[in-house]
């Protein structure tokens, strides 16, 4: 192969690498934000979804009060 | 026989709607004498905390073995089997959800709501395939994704769609995910799920309208590849940017591509892309005019994009419950409307000033009309990228898939003259084959 071919298709290489692992880290990031955020306690929780309890696919980890009321009366049933 | 086998599954899943009809209440509510009528709930019940965590390790499972079947083994009837699969755990038995199209809005409203605390399974639905994406292209579109599996299976009579047409459509999927994003970040909606045409036929429940929709869509793939993923996935418009960057992917015979055409008739995505043998710009002088032309619409139309999604803001923002409320409030007091609807009963009987209502309205909408700004810009970006894209395609000598549209189903593997002799001549050998993959090639 041509080198001036093979050096421009290095360097896209490289650019393309440093692309990948650049979105890798603000993949982490964003998982690191949200990790970080589950600790919220219920006085800083809302839930701005309008909808029942029962059928939420955060009812096992919400932490407001009427989750744990709903997994409560879930267990005694 | 193939065939026989996709009109057979076909058939079921055309009749699985039925199957409501026959449906038994599991839990029967209690019965009241008040007249109260319970309310019908559009998400399924949630999963135990174990099965939720079964569902995840199903997910990296199925991610690494069509990985594994695409690159390695290159096999279609895996990546079909895989398909059937995902198909029937991640579509009808768990019934849609969570999934990685809906989780972009969950992740959206917990990065802009603190108080919103996702759970860590849909943080991984969210997160696992793009991270597969980013390494082995797009494996979750091939076979995991059953809204993916659902319009793979049913495509039967591909036709062709115009590569104008097809660039147009594809600036849907962008639009899309802005608006998604737009809705979830102000906690209006989540439309993706509101909107998914395949959720009511996976828990065979659902309104008249969104069972329409998705026979539409399933009778539309019919003869168009994947109309939902090409055209309006959100989720997907995300791995086709990041499968860009994917350090390996699907490559036909990267060294011996005789230009027979075959895979790019066979694909019915239109992924593969044309050579482009000759100078695509003869003249060099009116290319560079063009592309500073281009490159100077583009500013213009983020900033157009901008001022329209500014204007959208105040309709948009009646999407959120608090501004339609404030708005019906309004109006009953203003004597403009006379029957009271059931939220501003409700709203009445709490005894909460009007004003606080207005106010939070329109602090609400103040952060719509904000967004709808973004929203916008992000589109009119789109819409100058695409036109760049359009006027500068990627130069190459072969048939080869394009990262960004190939969903790996590797149905050019069965068509390649090439990769049909030298897969024998491995099956002969038996050996396991060394797939030549992107990047590789290159070296």
């Amino acid at each position: 192969m041509n080198p001036l071919l093979q050096q421009i298709q290095g360097r896209r290489e490289f650019l393309r690498s440093g692309l990948r692992y650049a979105i890798l880290v603000a993949l982490a990031a964003v998982a690191g934000v949200l990790t970080a955020r589950r600790t919220a306690t219920p006085d800083q929780a809302n839930c701005p979804k309008i909808k029942l309890c029962r059928g939420c696919v955060s009812l096992q980890t919400c932490v407001l009060p009427q989750a744990a009321e709903v997994r409560g009366t879930a267990k005694r049933s | 026989m193939r065939r026989l086998v996709r009109g057979c599954l076909w058939l079921a899943l055309l009749g699985l709607p039925l199957a409501s009809a026959f449906g038994v209440e599991r839990f029967p509510p209690p019965e009241f004498d008040a007249g109260y009528k319970m309310p019908v709930t559009t998400v399924p019940a949630a999963r135990a905390q174990w099965l939720s965590y079964l569902d995840v390790a199903v997910l990296v499972a199925a991610l690494a073995l069509t990985s594994h079947l695409v690159l390695r083994k290159r096999s279609r009837d895996g990546v079909l089997a895989v398909s059937v699969f995902s198909l029937l755990y991640f579509g009808f038995y768990q019934q849609g959800c969570v999934c990685s199209i809906g989780s972009v809005q969950d992740i959206t409203l917990a990065l802009f709501n603190s108080g919103y605390v996702v759970p860590l399974t849909t943080v991984a639905f969210f997160l696992l395939p793009l991270v597969f994406t980013l390494f082995f292209g797009r494996t979750f579109c091939a076979a995991v994704c059953p809204m993916g599996a659902i319009q793979d299976l049913t495509l039967l009579k591909p036709v062709k769609v115009p590569a104008w047409l097809e660039h147009v459509l594809g600036v849907l999927p962008f639009v899309y995910l802005g608006a998604g994003i737009l809705f979830a970040a102000t906690g209006s909606a989540f439309i993706i799920c509101e909107y998914d045409p395949f959720i009511a036929l996976y828990r065979r429940t659902g309104s008249f309208g969104m069972l329409a929709l998705g026979a539409a869509f399933l009778i539309a793939g019919i003869f168009i590849g994947r109309p939902y993923c090409r055209f309006l996935c959100p989720y997907g418009a995300l791995l086709s940017l990041v499968s860009r960057y994917s350090k390996w992917g699907v490559t036909l015979s990267p060294t011996d591509c005789i230009h027979c055409q075959i895979c790019d008739t066979a694909c019915p995505y239109g992924a593969i892309a044309d050579p482009t043998l000759k100078d695509p710009h003869p003249d060099p002088r009116k290319r560079k005019r063009r592309l500073i032309a281009l490159a100077a619409l583009v500013p213009l139309l983020v900033v157009l994009g901008g001022w329209l999604g500014g204007r959208l803001g105040v309709p948009f923002s009646r999407m959120h419950a608090t501004v339609s409320l404030a708005e019906q409030v309004a109006a009953e007091d203003a004597g403009k409307v006379k029957e009271l609807t059931d939220a501003s009963k409700a709203f009445r009987q709490t005894g909460q000033p009007a004003e606080e209502l207005y106010a939070e309205a329109l602090r609400v909408r103040g952060r719509f009309v904000g967004g709808s700004v973004w929203f916008g810009a992000f589109v009119g970006l789109v819409f100058g990228v695409t036109l760049i894209s359009v006027s500068e395609p990627r130069k190459q000598d072969i048939y080869d898939p394009h990262p960004g549209d190939c969903v790996s189903c590797g149905r050019c593997y069965v068509y390649c003259p090439k990769e049909i002799v030298r897969l024998k001549r491995i099956q002969s050998k038996n050996v396991i084959p060394l797939t030549p993959v992107r990047g590789e090639q290159k070296s």
